[in-house]
């Protein structure tokens, strides 16, 4: 391949890219997206194999003209379809523009039209979506685009230097086969060390781009994912249709109270979300009425209490719930108010507002989008007290123990066995029983198979008398009914165990498959003083009665694909460091860090002056004259001098400049002369009129000639032919005889001179 | 191991100039827009976008310092060519780097005519396109364009410039390198008429026909037998005692003589186009006349000039002596005052006595007032001075029955004529004296 098609290749594959980052998102908005850049690509090929092999297949340029008129209308059409999608529209014109332009025989300005619509469809893109997959795009985009820039720049002076200007070169260029020997290892390693510094630069200055505003101010088109079974109302099993999904659902950058990064143990972490209370038919229902906090606001701010604190993005979903692990001592989102906390059952929610998009104008409450929150919750056996709940009053201690008469009483039969092992009955005692007897006795299985052994009995009760064998949320609804019906208030919650550490970014990413269900059995009333305020505060007891193996060998079968590390650890870079980079995360990485060095600087330089001042007083102040004459006085009056020298040397080599400058170069000249300037007067003067001094002429033969020459002119008056000879004369005496001339003398030999000079110009 | 000169990298760093080429300033108003639209929507892929868009820029200013370093650059001028003729520079370049070629880079530079008066004399530039040149590798590259009118032209340095690596900055480092070269006048072969004019002359002069026999010329000594010699210059007696052939060489005599007077003329004051090129004509035809007499050995030759400075080039009919000649010529500039007896009162008085003398003018000549105004030309000189003294009037076409309008004659000077030459020719000023 020459060089000329790799340029072309190189320039279409960039303009394929472009279409695709321009299209990758907008399915959403147009369902034919996708079949834009492979149209790009078809017609790219065509133009290749077409028009750039043969120019005279191109499109007539009158006829370009007219197409190109053409493609507002079709754009026109598909805005006038849809009128919410004005921006694709706009995305797609580009784009039937780059195809009209594909197929003319090309000028470098045809070409650089190309690379303008490429970025432009590049922005557009950027615009509509910012998914990892734009992410990938985007630098592969960059990549080929610095190539095809090269690239056009070699092809660009190749053509420059076959059109000449009536001169020719030998060897003459070939512009069928430039460069020779171009495609070599030095070549390929220049060009990816151009890339990489391009790329790495490219870096520095996005991250020096001011921010003025934080997470999430972009809009993010594009459907939110529905998660199951973190609604108000769940039914039981619900959870069962995304255990088998590998999704994201968020990802969490784990840190103890002093910075360091926390890596949780294996598959142990539960992220609480919804927390369910009513349980009828087999459905758990969240309670009744809500008393909404701001955690952020209320924060406890306990330095005794171990804290963990939990950096998370949520992707895309449209559900309310949060995630983190409880109990939850502060939270903030975006904004201190995005983030809500239910006083009565500690789930945590984000407030939905109306938000506006570019791509479409009308107002909706959307939850689509990543979001950024950060929570800290309590660690270690304070992590009983959920320091943001109420009490529960009895109202709500009766829900907590709510359960049908038929299911009370088929499970209190069930219980008896089980329980009659136990010596003493205290809640904590008969709770971790029947845990261990659901989790541990080899009765139960873990399966993600939905199957009724007896239709007419309560889901539960089917379980526990049955079927013996379901996935999460039948152990957690089991526990908490058995619990219940030995009169211990429970309740639901359910989030996500575990998940998949990330060692490259220090991160751990919570998958579907992640979903989990588990139980809080409330032991008691903390009673305590915090921050001067008494507070009363339930003390709920984590019950996870699932077989963790059993899960934890389901939740492995789930896809893993290869590489997954890395992808993770690229998209965690996307995701949080680049599309989630804000004011905040500059403000952290390079103003505080810029801010904090100009002050150490600042410090560092004040000191050393201050050691520096505290020498020089040492080293220079006498107290008496008398101290002069010492080891000291010398050294201090010889250093004196020197720099007294120096300044002097300084200020007249500046002063010495600024006067040459000033007086211009001419001057300098017959400056460095002053003796002789003259003489080369005479010769100036001469010279203008043709008559020049040969350089093996001795200036008394230079001045015969010219006495000659002027001897022979017609106007020669006053014997100015005589003026060479006498300025000679005067100069041999200053030059060879080290004689300076009298002041009369050189005012009378410049006054002949004017008078030779005057007599020249009169006669031209 | 030789010590880095840093002072002359320092220099050269400095010395370069950079600046964005017109493709580097669209690129920069579409990345301001880029930035500008980053900003206003506070969209980080934007702003990415037009981070890496700033890259190439970026890169291109750094790229174009590393590219130009190490790369050494050379001239190989002509000492002179013939004006009409191909003018052809070498420039060498040489990589210096271990591992990366230089690619694309440019070689400028001007030929600069040091008298504007000739006529179409202007500024000329050579450009040179470097495609690659390999590491620890030089490439040489030959400029050839139709030369320039006649004159010396300077060339003060080379500038070596690349837009590598996008083609957004252009960097521009020139190094002093002074030199000059001669375009000597055009030359246009010369009749039969001019050879008929010589032997005409000759006879005159001598009143005997003058042929080249070689019983008219010295004997000068004997030399091996060369392929082409003449049978009968073989000297069979000595060729049959030292047993190989031997041939006579003889010298031929020194009485052929031509003086070629160029009165160069025009107005001081705007003369026409015309007059200019009647100079030229004048000077084309003097060139031609002196070659054409160059060519045969044994002849003296004699340039005089008019003009502020009127001068005599003479000598033995040579390569060096045509060198000079021609020389003078390419830089000699009209003659605005000078009258033609201050050349005659420069010539010898061998060659007022026995030369055949051509006076190549531009302006109508009174001979006898010429002659009159000479100090030189005494009675007894110009006794027969009238038979041996042509006139050619350039103004009034009197040269062109000597030329021979032909088509593809080259022209060519066999021999050295480097600048250390020592001249061979008497430079002489008339000597003024008093009136």
């Amino acid at each position: 391949m020459n060089l000329y098609s790799l340029y072309r290749t190189s320039v279409y594959t960039m303009l394929v890219l472009a279409t695709l980052i321009l299209s990758v998102d907008a399915t959403d908005y147009n369902q034919f997206a996708m079949l834009y850049p492979v149209g790009v690509a078809i017609a790219a090929f065509v133009a290749f194999v077409t028009v750039d092999k043969h120019p005279a297949l191109g499109l007539n340029r009158d006829l370009a003209n007219f197409l190109a008129l053409g493609t507002i209308l079709l754009a026109a059409a598909e805005y006038w379809a849809n009128p919410s999608s004005l921006v694709i529209a706009l995305g797609h014109w580009l784009v039937y523009l780059q195809l009209v332009k594909m197929f003319l025989p090309k000028t470098f300005e045809d070409d650089w039209f190309l690379f303008l619509l490429g970025v432009v469809q590049v922005v557009i893109g950027a615009f509509i979506g910012q998914s990892d997959h734009i992410g990938t795009l985007l630098m592969l985009w960059a990549a080929v685009s610095l190539a095809a820039l090269g690239l056009f720049y070699l092809h660009r002076e190749t053509v420059r230097f076959a059109n000449r200007d009536g001169s020719t070169l030998t060897p003459a260029p070939d512009p069928r086969r430039p460069y020779p020997g171009l495609f070599n290892p030095g070549f390929v390693l220049s060009g990816a060390l151009v890339t990489l510094f391009t790329i790495i630069l490219g870096g520095f200055i996005f991250l020096l781009m001011p921010r003025w505003t934080g997470p999430n101010s972009s809009p993010v088109p594009g459907a939110p994912r529905h998660l199951t079974g973190f609604t108000d109302q769940v039914k039981l099993g619900q959870m069962g249709e995304i255990l088998e999904s590998d999704n994201l659902v968020f990802s969490v950058e784990l840190t103890t109270a002093n910075g360091k990064v926390h890596e949780p143990e294996e598959q142990s972490s539960l992220f609480g979300g919804v927390t369910l209370v009513s349980y009828q038919k087999g459905r758990w229902t969240r309670e009744s009425g809500s008393s909404m906090l701001q955690p952020a606001v209320g924060a406890f701010d306990d330095r005794s209490l171990s804290v963990l604190r939990q950096k998370i993005r949520l992707e895309s979903t449209n559900n309310e719930v949060l995630f983190a692990l409880r109990p939850i001592a502060w939270a903030t989102g975006p904004r201190a108010v995005d983030v809500e906390l239910n006083q009565f059952d500690g789930t945590l929610v984000r407030r939905v507002e109306p938000t506006f998009s570019i791509l479409d104008d009308s107002p909706k409450r959307r939850t689509g989008g990543p979001f950024d929150y950060e929570v800290s919750s309590i660690d270690g056996e304070d992590g009983r007290v959920a320091l943001f709940e109420t009490a529960p009053n009895p109202r709500r201690r009766r829900e907590l123990l709510e359960m049908p008469e038929p299911v009370r009483q088929a499970i209190l039969a069930y219980n008896r066995p089980v329980l009659e092992a136990i010596p003493e009955r205290t809640p904590l005692r008969v709770a971790r029983t029947l845990e261990s007897h659901l989790r541990d006795s080899g009765l139960f299985i873990y399966s993600l198979k939905q199957k009724r052994g007896d239709p007419q009995l309560d889901p539960v009760v089917d379980f526990l008398v049955n079927r013996k064998q379901g996935h999460c949320e039948y152990y957690a609804s089991a526990l908490a009914l058995m619990l219940r019906a030995e009169g211990i208030p429970t309740r639901v919650v359910n989030g996500f165990k575990g998940g998949d550490w990330n060692s490259i970014v220090n991160v751990l990413l919570v998958r579907e498959k992640h979903a989990h269900s588990w139980v809080e059995a409330l032991v008691g009333i903390d009673s305590r003083e915090i921050n001067g305020r008494r507070l009363v505060r339930p003390v709920w007891l984590t019950l996870d009665p699932t077989p963790a193996g059993q899960r934890d060998e389901v939740v492995a079968k789930v896809s893993n694909p290869p590489f997954r590390a890395w992808l993770d650890a690229l998209r965690h870079v996307w995701m949080f460091n680049i599309i989630g980079f804000d004011s905040d995360a500059q403000e952290r990485l390079i103003y505080a860090p810029i801010r904090w060095l100009w002050n150490e600087c600042r410090r560092g330089f004040g000191v050393l002056r201050h050691v520096i001042t505290l020498l020089l007083i040492q080293f220079f102040l006498f107290r008496n004259p008398g101290e002069l004459f010492s080891v000291r006085g010398f050294f201090a009056s010889v250093t004196m001098m020197l720099l007294l020298v120096g300044l002097a040397f300084l200020i007249r080599t500046f002063v010495g400049r600024l006067l040459r400058r000033w007086r211009g170069e001419a001057y300098g000249i017959a400056g460095n002369q002053p003796e002789v300037a003259f003489f080369l007067r005479l010769v100036r003067m001469l010279s203008r009129t043709g008559l020049e001094r040969a350089p093996a002429e001795t200036q008394r033969e230079f001045a015969r000639r010219a006495s000659t020459f002027l001897t022979q002119r017609p106007t020669n008056r006053d014997g100015l032919a005589t003026v060479p000879e006498q300025v000679v004369d005067a100069y041999y005496r200053v030059r060879f005889g080290q004689r300076p001339l009298p002041p009369e003398t050189v005012s009378w030999l410049d006054q002949r001179l004017d008078d030779l000079e005057r007599d020249l110009q009169l006669t031209g | 191991m030789p010590r880095p000169d840093w002072s002359r990298h320092f220099r050269r760093a400095v010395n370069g100039r950079l600046h964005l080429t017109r493709a580097g300033m669209g690129y920069l108003a579409v990345w301001l827009g880029l930035l500008f639209t980053g900003l206003q929507q506070q969209n980080n892929l934007i702003l990415l976008t037009s981070g890496m868009a700033a890259g190439p820029l970026v890169a291109s200013f750094a790229m174009t310092i590393f590219l130009l370093r190490r790369l050494r650059v050379q001239r190989r001028l002509p000492e002179q060519v013939f004006e009409g003729d191909s003018l052809a520079i070498d420039y060498i370049a040489e990589n210096t780097r271990h591992l990366h070629a230089a690619l694309a880079f440019e070689v400028q530079e001007q030929l600069v005519p040091t008298d504007r008066s000739i006529p179409n004399a202007s500024r000329l530039r050579s450009r040179v396109m470097f495609d690659r040149v390999a590491p620890r590798d030089r490439s040489r590259i030959r400029w050839e364009a139709p030369s320039p009118p006649r004159g010396r032209y300077e060339l003060t340095s080379l500038d070596l410039l690349t837009r590598a690596p996008f083609g957004l900055v252009e960097r521009r480092l020139t190094i002093e390198s002074p030199d000059s070269f001669l375009i000597y006048p055009k030359i246009t072969p010369l009749s039969r008429r001019w050879a008929q004019l010589w032997r005409e002359s000759s006879q005159s002069r001598k009143g005997r026909r003058h042929d080249r026999t070689a019983q008219q010329q010295e004997y000068h000594g004997l030399r091996d037998y060369r392929s082409g010699d003449s049978q009968r210059l073989i000297h069979w007696r000595t060729s049959a005692r030292v047993g190989e052939l031997m041939v006579k060489e003889y010298e031929q005599e020194n009485d052929q003589e031509l003086a070629i007077l160029l009165d160069a003329w025009q107005p001081r004051n705007r003369p026409t186009t015309e007059q200019r090129e009647l100079v030229e004509q004048a000077i084309r035809f003097a060139a031609s006349a002196c070659l054409e007499t160059s060519r045969t050995p044994g002849r003296r030759l004699v340039l005089g000039w008019t003009g502020a400075v009127p001068g005599i080039r003479q000598g033995p009919s040579g390569v060096r002596l045509l060198h000079e000649i021609l020389g003078q010529l390419a830089t000699l500039r009209a003659n605005t005052e000078g009258p033609l007896s201050a050349v005659f009162d420069g010539l010898s008085p061998s060659v007022l006595r026995d030369a055949l003398i051509v006076v190549v003018t531009t302006r109508p000549i009174n001979l006898a007032e010429e002659i009159a105004r000479s100090a030189r030309l005494s009675e007894a000189s110009t006794r027969g001075l009238a038979a041996r003294l042509i006139v050619l009037d350039v103004s009034k076409g009197e040269q062109e029955p000597y030329l021979a309008r032909r088509k593809g004659d080259v022209v060519e000077i066999r021999g050295p004529a480097s600048k250390s030459d020592a001249p061979t020719a008497n430079a002489s000023v008339p000597q003024a004296q008093n009136p």
